[in-house]
């Protein structure tokens, strides 16, 4: 290699480590922060204690937030599914006339910042005198979610093989049985990852909630919100690290239903 | 330029997927290496491409070792399988790439671009792209984009594959053309009989990473060395035999005399049969089991009951008219002097 | 017995037949969901915008283009739009820069290596936007700030350097939080690439740097353009990241809907701003894709 390629491969090399460690160092020096002894937030963290992690469940008002938080990640993911994939089921298989104009309808919520569908939800809520809620949340949520659940449902079935449902039939199986035997294991992946994907969008996302949840039960994202910018205390890294576990928990979901590199954005 | 390849060995991981090599090609002259998939024929182009290193043995180019020269400053022609065309290039800027990375002066590269197109006869499409080409004219935008460059050799990678079975033919007679036009030494890859056959000086036939034999493709057919070479080019009745004091017994009445010792595989090709209907002598006397035409002749399949295989039978269409599935017919030689006699290797 | 389960058979083959065969039948909750829940509201944001809002009452009447042609004639509007503007590409084209060398790593690495890129552009994406913030807010702070400490510890520095609150932390914030969103669309386009044409063009004589400038990066663009219109939207339009990390002084044109429409409460004017927030994003997301498309007309032609 001559001095230019291996210069070019230095410099490669170099940035995409930075870029790794990057996307890495600071959500371990979160998690590290957490185990701190002392009040406040320091580094290099000193000593080694759970005490803000114990802090957490002395705070009502956090576990009543975290409870709103899994409520409605919950009913989001059951209404994206519910809804999602028949949809999907249909922009796949079914022929109809304009089915590519309502596939881009259905995705479209994913072209839009959060923000703007949670305004919008607020604002249309506001002329017809409905105000902020868990429901309203969960609404905003399930329209910024569909379409990640419709569109992993829908990558999975491009790749399912309509034959088999036929093969099974022919070997004398029941409509029931190939149904459940045969079509729904072979979407199974599809559901739970995009199941997965919606909980923890629908748990974690701030900008579609802040517009939407009531000032009086407020999910945990909108908390933390506050929390981020008035508390300094060691207790927001602590939490932070729970929902760092918490997506690589769902990431495992995600690595064993359909695997990693499947997924796209 | 003429190459040289000494004892070349390759393996990938517990694999061995080269053994041994050794091949020497005249300037100016075109060798196959011709080989069922997974022989090594592939790699051992690679290795001459640079594209892999051999782990052991050496690769001459003229009198020069190019062993481990990189990839890029071997100057040797490669035409890829799918002919590897730059996508987002014209044709000419294709071409052109070559020249444009060696920094050639731009009045040069155009004189030459236009040169080499019309060498392939394709200066009209120069602004075309790619993907608005048909196969055939892919591939001679790839052997332009790999002359202009006067290469020492050029490599061809089943180029033909991605063709149409007639387009094939007429390409495969261009390039022997094309080719021996320009005088560049030349080595193709394939694993198509008739593509060997049809482009070749010499073949080489691989086989499990060895290559088996060498020669002009009328040497290979008449005289294969193994008994893997004469199933592998053409059609092979391949009959196993024991020698006693020099004389070997293939059918009733057909004796032949040989030096061999041992066991030996005798090949007879289908068209060195003939079928009478007459009592004969000496030979096989069978039923036809199948027959289908293939335009000039007939092929036939004979079952025989001392013999496990069926015979290959190749003849003239005319002379097969008769012939139905079920009739019994006699079997014999056309000429003894066209057996070929393969000696068993004795395992030590 | 058996016409029991006959009938459930048959009302199960009804369901399957609507769901497998059935054409649009399935896909219609979504459409009326997403009527009224989204397109619906989408109107009604963007109708704000050109009515007078009185107390939450809405006066149908006084539609006109007050609003927007007040906010567009403001010097301090053009302002923050180009804060907006610069920020979102800058850090769209950092991100691009450290984004596209661990994309084509991944392709050359072996699988253990490709687990770690994985994990490492996945696990991200599925933490809270929030929390990586909040990271940011803790490695850049003041004199408890992870940088600020070492560097006082190693005595480099007397006193902490100010790096919140400022166009750099709010680039670096951005420029980290969208990184796998450039990562996963350049992942997708280089591993499905043809490796035969970087081995013809080293085979015509180029060196491994030409041939990633001349043929990899322009094989390459359909994940480029992807990746840089996504992150350039989803840059663009953040509150969160300006707000915490650029303070409370720093506005972008998200900041100033979202301090309109939830602190000052003038919805009309929030209303407004939403609505120049996103015709511009889409204008530039379109700007984007167009130019792609100039750049890949190869990729158009046919025979």
């Amino acid at each position: 290699m001559s001095f230019n390629d291996k210069l070019g491969k230095f410099l490669l090399i170099a940035l995409a480590g930075f870029s790794l460690l990057m996307l890495i160092v600071p959500s371990a020096i979160i998690v590290a922060i957490s185990f701190t002894e002392k009040a406040y937030i320091g580094f290099p963290p000193s000593g080694f204690s759970l005490k803000w992690y114990s802090e957490i469940l002395n705070k009502q008002q956090l576990i009543d937030s975290a409870v709103t938080s899994l409520w409605i990640a919950f009913v989001t993911t059951v209404l994206s599914i519910l809804i999602g994939i028949p949809a999907a089921f249909s922009l796949v298989r079914g022929r109809f006339l304009g089915r590519s104009v309502v596939t881009a309808f259905v995705v479209a919520p994913q072209m839009l910042p959060g923000m703007v569908i949670g305004i919008a939800l607020l604002f249309f809520g506001a002329y017809f005198g409905i105000y902020q809620s868990n429901t309203m949340v969960i609404i905003a949520m399930t329209v910024f979610c569909l379409p990640f659940a419709i569109r992993v449902a829908m990558a999975r079935l491009s790749i399912m093989d309509s034959t088999l449902d036929e093969a099974s039939a022919s070997l004398g199986s029941s409509r029931l049985g190939t149904f459940f035997r045969i079509t729904i294991p072979q979407m199974l992946p599809g559901i739970v990852a995009g199941g997965a994907f919606v909980f923890i969008e629908a748990f974690d996302n701030i900008t579609v909630a802040l517009f939407t949840a009531s000032p009086r039960n407020r999910p945990l994202s909108v908390e933390l919100y506050n929390l981020v910018q008035f508390d300094s205390s060691p207790i927001v890294a602590a939490i932070s690290s729970l929902e760092i576990l918490f997506a690589f928990l769902m990431m495992l979901v995600l690595a064993r239903s359909i695997g990693l590199d499947k997924l796209r954005v | 330029m003429q190459l040289k390849i000494n004892k070349i060995n390759k393996k990938f991981g517990d694999l061995d997927v080269l053994v041994d090599c050794e091949l020497k090609v005249m300037d100016g002259e075109l060798v196959t290496l011709l080989g069922p998939s997974g022989c090594g024929k592939t790699t051992l182009l690679r290795c001459l491409a640079g594209f892999e290193i051999p782990d052991s043995g050496n690769v001459f180019l003229g009198n020069q070792e190019v062993t481990n020269v990189p990839c890029n400053k071997r100057n040797v022609g490669f035409v890829f399988q799918n002919y590897a065309l730059f996508p987002h290039l014209t044709v000419a800027k294709n071409v052109d790439y070559g020249l444009a990375v060696r920094s050639v002066p731009s009045k040069k590269r155009k004189e030459l671009v236009d040169k080499t197109l019309a060498l392939v006869g394709l200066n009209y499409l120069d602004n075309r792209y790619p993907k608005q080409l048909s196969g055939g004219q892919q591939q001679r935008v790839a052997l332009a984009r790999a002359l202009i460059l006067e290469p020492k050799i050029l490599l061809l990678d089943e180029a033909f594959n991605a063709l149409d079975a007639k387009l094939r033919i007429s390409m495969q007679i261009e390039l022997r053309k094309l080719v021996k036009k320009v005088g560049i030494t030349t080595i193709c890859v394939t694993h198509d009989q008739i593509e060997a056959l049809t482009i070749s000086d010499r073949i080489a036939i691989m086989n499990q990473g060895r290559i088996d034999q060498i020669g002009t493709p009328s040497d290979i057919y008449e005289r294969p060395n193994t008994e893997f070479v004469a199933e592998f080019l053409g059609t092979a009745n391949i009959f196993i035999r024991k020698v006693n004091n020099g004389v070997v017994q293939l059918a009733r009445g057909l004796e032949l005399s040989t030096n061999y010792n041992g066991e030996v595989t005798i090949v007879v090709r289908p068209e060195d049969f003939y079928i009478t209907s007459e009592n004969c002598k000496e030979g096989w006397i069978g039923t036809v089991a199948f027959k289908r035409l293939l335009g000039p002749t007939i092929e036939l399949e004979i079952a025989v009951d001392e013999v496990e295989n069926l015979l290959r039978l190749s003849i003239p269409r005319r002379e097969g008219e008769n012939l139905n599935v079920g009739k019994q017919v006699n079997v014999s030689l056309t000429d003894k002097k066209n057996l070929v006699v393969i000696p068993h290797k004795v395992e030590l | 017995m058996n016409a029991h389960n006959n009938l459930i058979d048959s009302i199960f083959e009804i369901l399957r037949n609507i769901i497998l065969r059935g054409g649009i039948g399935p896909v219609i909750p979504a459409i009326i969901f997403l009527f009224f829940f989204f397109a619906m509201p989408l109107v009604v944001l963007c109708a704000f915008g050109f009515v007078s809002i009185d107390r939450g009452v809405v006066d149908w009447t006084s539609i006109s283009l007050d609003h927007l042609t007040s906010t567009i004639k403001d010097s301090l509007f053009w302002h923050i739009w180009w804060r907006s503007f610069w920020v979102g590409t800058v850090s769209t084209i950092f991100c691009l820069c450290l984004g596209y060398p661990v994309a084509y790593i991944y392709t050359l690495a072996g699988r253990g290596w490709q687990i770690l890129i994985l994990v490492a552009t996945i696990s991200p994406l599925l933490t809270s936007a929030l929390v990586r913030t909040y990271a940011w807010m803790v490695i850049l702070g003041g004199r408890r700030g992870v940088v600020n400490s070492i560097l006082l510890d190693l005595d480099l520095i007397d006193r902490p350097i100010r790096f919140l609150y400022s166009d750099f932390s709010v680039i670096l914030g951005m420029t980290q939080i969208h990184l796998p969103f450039m990562i996963l669309p350049l992942i997708t386009v280089l591993s499905a690439r043809d490796l035969s044409l970087e081995q013809a063009s080293l085979n015509l004589g180029a060196s491994r740097l030409i041939t990633f400038f001349k043929i990899i990066v322009p094989i390459s663009l359909p994940g480029v353009i992807a990746g840089f219109a996504l992150v350039f939207a989803i840059s663009y339009t953040n509150f969160i990241v300006p707000q915490l990390l650029g303070g409370g002084n720093y506005t972008t044109l998200a900041v100033q809907v979202y301090e309109f429409i939830v602190v000052i409460l003038d919805w009309n004017k929030g209303a407004i701003l939403a609505f120049l927030l996103l015709t511009s994003c889409f204008s530039f997301v379109l700007g984007i894709n167009y130019l792609g498309n100039w750049a890949m007309k190869w990729k158009e032609v046919t025979r």
